[in-house]
């Protein structure tokens, strides 16, 4: 059965990978369709055609008689000094969306929302040092160092919900698993 | 009341057929007597001698001031009394440690010989285990002369092959006793190698290595699967050699042996009686609700709320933008997404609004479309439809959230849905859809990415309400009954149990009984 498992998963990759030919050829046909009718826009398809060309051109065709994976070609020089920084970028702006959601997110307006403020500054600040200096000149016992209380509410509070929501999810796959099986849910399928 | 009495009774039996499942440890296949004394023909001595090891009694260590000596006793057979003939003092030097050495130079070749160890404690006289025959060989010289302090390695011993057990075949384990050099943080014993060949008398050609120490605490032993091209049906001998301070000593070959691959994973019998409860309970209340029960299904914020959504973006004239995640369709969570996407579709096929579905995988586009178009053509609105609605974007998770940023950003849809598995990218799609003033009903399975969502988002459905949501959304009876079954089969009676479970987990944990520790290990996690 193992090796069924692995022979189905192989497949479905290498239809994965044919696949992706659909999806790129639709996203070429909708950024032409774009810019040839000049839609609302339609400048931002030519960047999305100029790049999407950029890449496959230089992939294919310049990678002096190298793969174009390995370190020197020219596709990896875009990878590292064009995509690895865009990359980055996208990747810092959560820093700075985690601080926005934060400031709406933690506002004492019922109690509810009062313990979750409590426990979010529990958190950060007992995982700084600031945290036990700050438990220290209060004079707190080791146990209730605001690190101990952080390693507490993470260690058994957050791990007791996630676990929870855990086991409700896994009960919820297998029964949408046993809906698809059966042919009761078809509606991924198109039907009703 | 038939229903409570049933589960009642599955909550109380269920433990008992669980137990029954429950696939214990195996028994081990080592011995550890006292002392624990192995006696071989000195390595590289060309005079011929023996020599035995055995593990210091407790007290014996290098910090204790003073110890009773051992009494040294050899005999020509098991049963003849034996004969003292040497002590080894308390400040005698140690082969290591934890183990004793003694030098039988008086053996002489030829004859065979059983010794044992005794010391007089305070305890009282604490005899090892009769260890014998062994016969006193001249060896062929080392490489180095032979002196009588110079330490010996003695190999693993009782080593047992056989193949490796609930798996797919092409492995085979191997166990073994340590060698008694094999000491913990020893600086000189540099672990084992294994051998293997197809025949006993080779050639035998290394296959594998693995460092010190016991490996299973509970039985004892060092174990150790070999993987490498291990031919199903093929038989294999194995030995294992231990390595100590630039010197080897082999184990006895064990074999033959076949790896073969198993039907059934039998450690998981506790998983297979749970999972048919929940299929059973599953099936029970689809037939249920077929026959025409009422079944109550609790209100669901999220998705009371995707009415109102759908028709905010149709008052205000906007689209709505459905984002079914970033996995592919080989992921419940998509395909959770997409029967919602169905829904979905369809109400904005009856208010003839548009809507926009960008994707991160060209299968799921593929899918997509399909169910978007049945949806507009179940509405009556088939004219309405066009295949530019699902488009994909890229596969690349920040390309696309930067994608689905410049969509929102451009054409400021009026509701936005999040439905299906999302990572990293979740909480930039929604700050950026919370800050155009959309309505927002997010859905994830995916637990580090709900606070994001319940932090930025109107209504998030969170776990297994995603996968509620087809049916809470159709009505339809046999799918409400398979979410009843599921809470019925799944919730109440693991919670149950995981209720009994924490109870004598935590009565173990105060108390000496082995059998309740027994029991509440069933469902520990390993």
């Amino acid at each position: 059965m193992g090796d069924l498992a692995d022979t189905f998963s192989d497949w479905y990759s290498i239809i994965s990978a044919f696949a992706i030919w659909l999806g790129a050829l639709n996203l070429m046909k909708i950024s032409i369709e774009k810019v040839s009718k000049k839609q609302k826009d339609w400048f931002f398809a030519i960047a999305t055609i100029v790049s999407f060309l950029l890449i496959v051109i230089v992939g294919f065709f310049f990678s002096g008689g190298r793969q174009f994976l390995d370190l020197g070609t020219r596709f990896d020089w875009l990878y590292r000094y064009i995509y690895s920084p865009l990359s980055a970028t996208m990747f810092a702006l959560l820093a700075f969306f985690v601080a926005s959601a934060s400031y709406r997110a933690f506002r004492a307006r019922n109690a509810q929302a009062t313990v979750l403020l409590l426990a979010a500054f529990i958190v950060m600040v007992g995982r700084t040092p600031f945290g036990d200096w700050m438990s220290s000149m209060l004079f707190l016992p080791e146990g209730w160092r605001i690190s101990n209380l952080t390693n507490v509410i993470m260690n058994y509070l957050n791990v007791a919900g996630q676990r929870a929501i855990m086991i409700g999810i896994a009960l919820g796959i297998v029964s949408t698993s046993l809906r698809i099986i059966l042919g009761i849910e078809r509606s991924y399928l198109g039907g009703e | 009341m038939n229903r409570i009495l049933l589960s009642i009774s599955l909550i109380i039996i269920l433990p008992f057929v669980v137990w029954l499942a429950h696939k214990g440890p195996g028994e081990s296949s080592v011995s550890y007597p006292p002392y624990d004394l192995v006696v071989m023909s000195t390595p590289g001595d060309s005079a011929g001698s023996i020599t035995l090891n055995w593990f210091s009694l407790e007290g014996d260590d290098e910090t204790a001031q003073a110890f009773p000596e051992y009494k040294i006793l050899r005999s020509e057979a098991a049963e003849e009394p034996f004969d003292e003939i040497g002590v080894v003092s308390f400040d005698s030097p140690r082969a290591t440690p934890k183990t004793r050495q003694f030098r039988d130079t008086t053996a002489v070749i030829g004859p065979s010989y059983f010794y044992k160890v005794s010391c007089q404690t305070a305890e009282g006289i604490i005899e090892s285990n009769i260890y014998g025959p062994v016969q006193s060989v001249a060896q062929p010289p080392g490489e180095e002369p032979i002196e009588i302090k110079d330490i010996i390695l003695f190999p693993p011993t009782q080593l047992r092959v056989f193949d490796t057990p609930d798996d797919n075949g092409h492995s085979i384990t191997l166990e073994w006793k340590i060698s008694p050099n094999d000491i913990p943080k020893s600086l000189m014993f540099n672990g084992y190698d294994i051998f293997r060949s197809t025949s006993q008398d080779g050639p035998f050609e290394r296959v594998g290595e693995t460092t010190g120490g016991i490996s299973d605490q509970e039985r004892g032993v060092k174990t150790l699967a070999d993987g490498k091209e291990v031919r199903d049906g093929t038989s294999y001998y194995y030995y294992v050699e231990a390595k100590w301070n630039g010197k080897t000593a082999r184990s006895n070959i064990a074999g033959p042996v076949k790896s073969r691959q198993q039907w059934f994973h039998t450690g998981r019998g506790v998983s297979l009686v749970l999972l048919g409860i929940l299929i059973t309970s599953i099936l029970f209340y689809i037939n249920y609700a077929k026959a025409g029960k009422k079944l109550f299904i609790r209100k669901i914020a999220g998705l009371e709320a995707v009415d109102e959504a759908v028709g905010r973006a149709t008052e205000m004239g906007k689209e709505i933008l459905f984002i079914p995640g970033i996995q592919d369709m080989n992921n419940m969570q998509t395909i959770a997404g997409l029967t919602i996407l169905g829904r979905v579709a369809k109400m904005a096929a009856e208010y003839e609004t548009k809507l926009d579905v960008p994707v991160s995988r060209s299968l799921v586009m593929v899918a997509a479309r399909e169910i978007v178009k049945e949806a507009y053509l179940n509405a009556g609105r088939p004219d309405f439809y066009n295949d530019d609605m699902v488009y994909y974007l890229t596969d690349d998770q920040f390309g696309y959230a930067a994608g689905v940023d410049g969509h929102m950003m451009r054409r400021k849809p009026a509701t936005i849905f999040y439905q299906g598995a999302f990572f990293a990218e979740s909480l930039i799609l929604a700050e950026t859809g919370n800050s155009i003033g959309a309505i927002q009903i997010a859905g994830t399975a995916m637990p580090a990415q709900l606070p994001f969502f319940v932090a930025a988002c109107d209504y998030t459905l969170i776990g297994e309400e995603l996968f509620a949501a087809s049916a809470y959304l159709s009505k339809e009876a046999k799918l409400l009954g398979s979410l009843k079954g599921q809470d019925v089969g799944g919730k109440l009676v693991f919670f149950s149990m995981a209720l009994v479970f924490i109870i004598l987990a935590t009565i173990a944990s105060f108390s000496d009984s082995g059998l309740i520790a027994k029991i509440a290990r069933i469902f520990s996690v390993n």
